[in-house]
């Protein structure tokens, strides 16, 4: 198993992540790759300046090399890389960059899925939406909530060489 | 003999006092129910999040469960609710 987890506070570039990648997972033959950036605008349509994501200390990365462990567990893949940024992010920056690798493409796409779907919910971060008139404290959406819950008690069916 | 621990407010706990309160803790430690209890009491503010049941403490970087005891000289925080990446 091959993993690299990293908190950023600073800007990073998603295609040198891959390349990063590419390079320390050998012969497999697939592999995917996410890229989360940051919104110019809420929900309900209203600009937003900045998103700012607040982390603690050791605990978040942990957190993340949980998920991490828990994607290797539960699909057959060789490698994953997870970035994410922390601090004050602007509009169109990355915030986070998630790759998987396996022999085959299903469990490469499932395993990102199912991180980012961890991710969304489970991370230490507490995040917020800067604007005009303030600041927003933004949790978890049904969405999000609905996107994880599909994994529970799904058993891996990436097994099937495709 | 009581010493001072800072506890850190993570999210929008912070929006209220900063980033961290002070508390005092006797040697022989104080267990996170009544943390959350001496936090809400000097700090009244936070007390309807902390009341809502829905705070966890971490104590040395570590999720603790209620029963839990903070010593003197640990590092403590209360997280609300998680945002999620």
């Amino acid at each position: 198993m091959s993993t690299h987890v990293e908190v950023v506070p600073a800007a990073f570039d998603p295609p040198t992540c891959l390349q990063q990648f590419v390079e320390r997972i050998g012969d497999e033959g697939a592999v995917v790759s996410f890229t989360g950036r940051a919104r110019g605008h809420a929900k309900d349509g209203a600009g937003i300046e900045a998103l700012v994501l607040e982390s603690y200390r050791g605990v978040t990365l942990s957190s993340m090399q949980q998920i991490v462990a828990d994607t290797h567990a539960k699909f057959p893949i060789s490698a994953s890389h997870v970035i994410h940024r922390a601090g004050r992010i602007s509009p169109e920056e990355s915030i986070v960059f998630v790759a998987t690798a396996s022999r085959h493409r299903r469990a490469a796409f499932e395993a990102a899925d199912y991180l980012m779907d961890r991710l969304k919910t489970e991370a230490v971060f507490w995040k917020r939406e800067e604007h005009a008139n303030g600041s927003t404290w933004i949790e978890p959406t049904d969405a999000d909530q609905s996107d994880a819950a599909r994994w529970l008690g799904k058993e891996s069916e990436a097994i099937c060489p495709e | 003999m009581e010493r001072a621990i800072n506890v850190e407010l993570c999210g929008k706990l912070a929006d209220s006092y900063g980033g961290s309160v002070t508390l005092y803790i006797a040697p022989c430690g104080l267990p996170v129910r009544e943390l959350f209890e001496a936090v809400s009491s000097a700090y009244p503010l936070l007390e309807p999040i902390l009341a809502s049941g829905s705070v966890r403490a971490c104590v040395n970087e570590v999720i603790v469960p209620d029963h839990a005891i903070i010593h003197q000289g640990d590092t403590a925080a209360l997280f609300p609710p998680v945002s999620g990446g």
